[in-house]
């Protein structure tokens, strides 16, 4: 039977750009051999709405990844692999309105809400997916345990107590 | 003479893929032989490149680049 995931950006994020720090290159690694492992799996389905290919494209513009690389990976979003979901104007007012009781980025509920009803786990490594209005879409695994990561912030991990900022 | 043709199970009738040269209420004798699904040979096609990329030289930048970079409102 074949399942349906979300995929956090901030796991195509890593998994396409390296740290220079050896304290850090666990994290890409990590996003690396799990993003491949999901799409070597042919009873996995990746979920993407428009906005988050947006998104991913983005920050891996942002990063310096070449033009050719993110064409062939916004080429690669169109194939069988993906089912992508169009926004609409209530997925923008609901994610505005939980975005205002949570006080969690907007750019969140926009990668995840379009998909609900619709997958069946979504990968995060983002401490924000642990809250209900995530957890309710979907049961949130963090595949870069214990790695935390967080928008505009240096990677946290427990164990090691990194730094925080 | 046999012919090997292809067909697809649809409400519970075979349906051929090409016409056939036989006439109609002609009985047949079927030898049902399953394909490989498409969708998985799809599948598997449809992420080479992304698999090739993740294999390849990406760029490498600083922790504090690359946390910056992860929020897409800040530039």
């Amino acid at each position: 039977m074949t399942k349906i995931c979300l995929i956090d950006s901030n796991i195509w994020f890593f998994a396409y750009t390296a740290p220079k720090s050896n304290e850090y290159a666990e994290i890409h690694k990590k996003s690396s051999q799990f993003l491949e492992s999901i799409l070597l799996n042919n009873t996995i389905i990746i979920g993407i709405s428009f906005y988050q290919i947006a998104e991913i494209m983005e920050l891996l513009r942002k990063r310096n990844l070449s033009k050719e690389l993110r064409n062939k990976i916004f080429q690669s979003f169109k194939r069988e692999k993906f089912h992508i979901i169009p926004l609409n104007m209530n997925h923008l007012e609901l994610s505005f309105n939980k975005s205002l009781a949570s006080n969690i980025h907007i750019y969140d509920y926009l990668v995840a809400l379009p998909l609900k009803d619709m997958v069946t786990e979504i990968y995060s490594a983002d401490d924000h997916f642990q809250h209900p209005d995530f957890k309710e879409i979907a049961p949130v695994t963090n595949p870069l345990h214990p790695w935390i990561l967080r928008e505009g912030r240096i990677p946290v991990h427990p164990v090691r107590n990194s730094v925080t900022r | 003479m046999p012919k090997i043709i292809e067909a697809i199970y649809e409400d519970g009738v075979l349906k051929p893929s090409e016409k056939l040269d036989i006439e109609e209420h002609q009985n047949v004798e079927l030898i049902i032989k399953l394909k490989r699904r498409k969708r998985s040979t799809d599948l598997s096609n449809s992420v080479r490149d992304l698999i090739e990329i993740l294999h390849g030289p990406l760029p490498v930048s600083s922790i504090e680049e690359m946390a910056r970079d992860s929020e897409v409102d800040i530039d």
